[in-house]
């Protein structure tokens, strides 16, 4: 779940001024603004982005694969 | 406890106080200004765009009363976001009637694009984008017209009432300022729908009469809703004297039939109204022998609280 999908999922009541999740949300909203503004029709929306081809294989690596 | 409105009707059951949701049913059909008005059925499930529209004026409306109580726009950003997320979770109540922390989940909105993420990114979107306007909002009485509340008279013995979002100067002239959303594209068409329009006209005209001065129109800030994205544009719609004395005397005329409807307890339908705008919330019922429509509306439909033109919004 992405940083801002797992606000979203909190509680409002329970966030803190410690926490700072309202700014965290705020700041996360302006810079897909500045995304969308710079011509990603799809910065604003809320879907989990798909992994690429790249990304996914990255994820499966290990040090232990590496033989020097 | 809620304080107790004074009723829209008077001793005789005929309504006196009018808004332009109320005037739209009597000019839309008299059989849905009764369903609505008179008898008080609504469809079961709330409409998420009245939800998702609601929640949207109220966080610009707010965030405006911050600004004039000169809270800076990172400050009032704040607080309106956190209202917001805090609106749309739905919480246990207590016995009071305040939310219970830890309790219930997020507004899930039966509409893919109105959802709980999209409002609040709508929100901030516009604040951002409109945050140097050069909208001035204008004051009254010492306080700023934010969230008017309004009831004048506009005829012998009727009120028209409403909820302005803003008063404003803009280029030297007065405009009432609206909130629109929207998942349609937003053109010059988009626009040209509000004139002729009800609710439009009747801001002008109530703005003019709490002023007492000249008001152009009405200046729309619509927000096209995307999934991925949220855009803005402002757009206006003007009346002239002409036009807003027009529309007056046909309100008048629809509020008469509604007020001759209820005196005689016969409401007609208007076929020609049934399938405009996606097709009334009626029209299944309409549809059915008269003699099974009571059974149906029991069945499908529930009766809220009294549509009240005089209550604050």
């Amino acid at each position: 779940m992405s940083d801002l999908a797992d606000l979203f999922s909190r509680d409002p009541l329970s966030y803190t001024k410690e926490g700072g999740e309202v700014d965290k949300i705020i700041e996360a909203l302006r810079s897909q603004r500045h995304l969308f503004k710079l011509g990603n029709m799809s910065a604003g929306s809320a879907k989990p982005k798909k992994k690429t081809a790249t990304a996914a294989a990255a994820e499966k690596l290990s040090l232990d694969d590496i033989t020097l | 406890m809620s304080p107790i409105l004074p009723s829209p009707f008077n001793e005789d059951g005929v309504q006196f106080a009018w808004d332009s949701t109320s005037i739209n049913w009597a000019q839309t059909c008299l059989r849905m200004y009764q369903y609505n008005m008179i008898e008080r059925w609504s469809p079961e499930t709330k409409s998420p765009h009245l939800l998702f529209g609601g929640w949207y004026a109220t966080a610009l409306e707010h965030y405006h009363q911050h600004r004039a109580k000169e809270l800076s726009h990172n400050e009032a950003t704040h607080l309106v976001i956190h209202e917001a997320l805090i609106a749309t979770w739905d919480h246990d109540l207590d016995e009071t009637g305040i939310p219970v922390p830890e309790t219930g989940a997020p507004w899930q909105s039966i509409d893919n694009v109105k959802t709980r993420e999209n409002l609040i990114r709508t929100i901030v979107w516009y604040l951002e984008e409109f945050q140097h306007s050069e909208t001035k909002t204008l004051i009254l009485n010492g306080t700023p017209a934010v969230e008017q509340t309004f009831a004048v008279e506009f005829a012998d013995n009727l009120l028209l009432c409403g909820h302005m979002d803003r008063l404003v100067e803009y280029s030297g002239e007065y405009y009432v300022q609206d909130q629109k959303t929207t998942k349609t594209t937003l053109s010059p068409r988009f626009f040209e729908g509000f004139s002729p329009n009800t609710q439009m006209s009747a801001y002008t005209l109530a703005g003019q009469i709490i002023l007492q001065s000249p008001v152009s129109g009405v200046m729309i800030d619509a927000a096209q809703i995307a999934v991925g994205f949220s855009r803005f544009e402002r757009g206006f719609t003007f009346r002239t004297e002409q036009n807003l004395e027009e529309w007056r005397v046909d309100a008048l005329h629809a509020i008469k039939q509604a007020q001759d409807a209820t005196r005689n307890n016969y409401f007609p339908q208007n076929p020609a109204s049934c399938h405009n705008y996606g097709g009334c919330a009626y029209r299944h019922v309409c549809a059915r022998s008269p003699h099974v429509r009571p059974q149906f509306l029991k069945g499908s439909y529930i009766q809220r609280d009294q549509w009240n033109p005089l209550e604050s919004r």
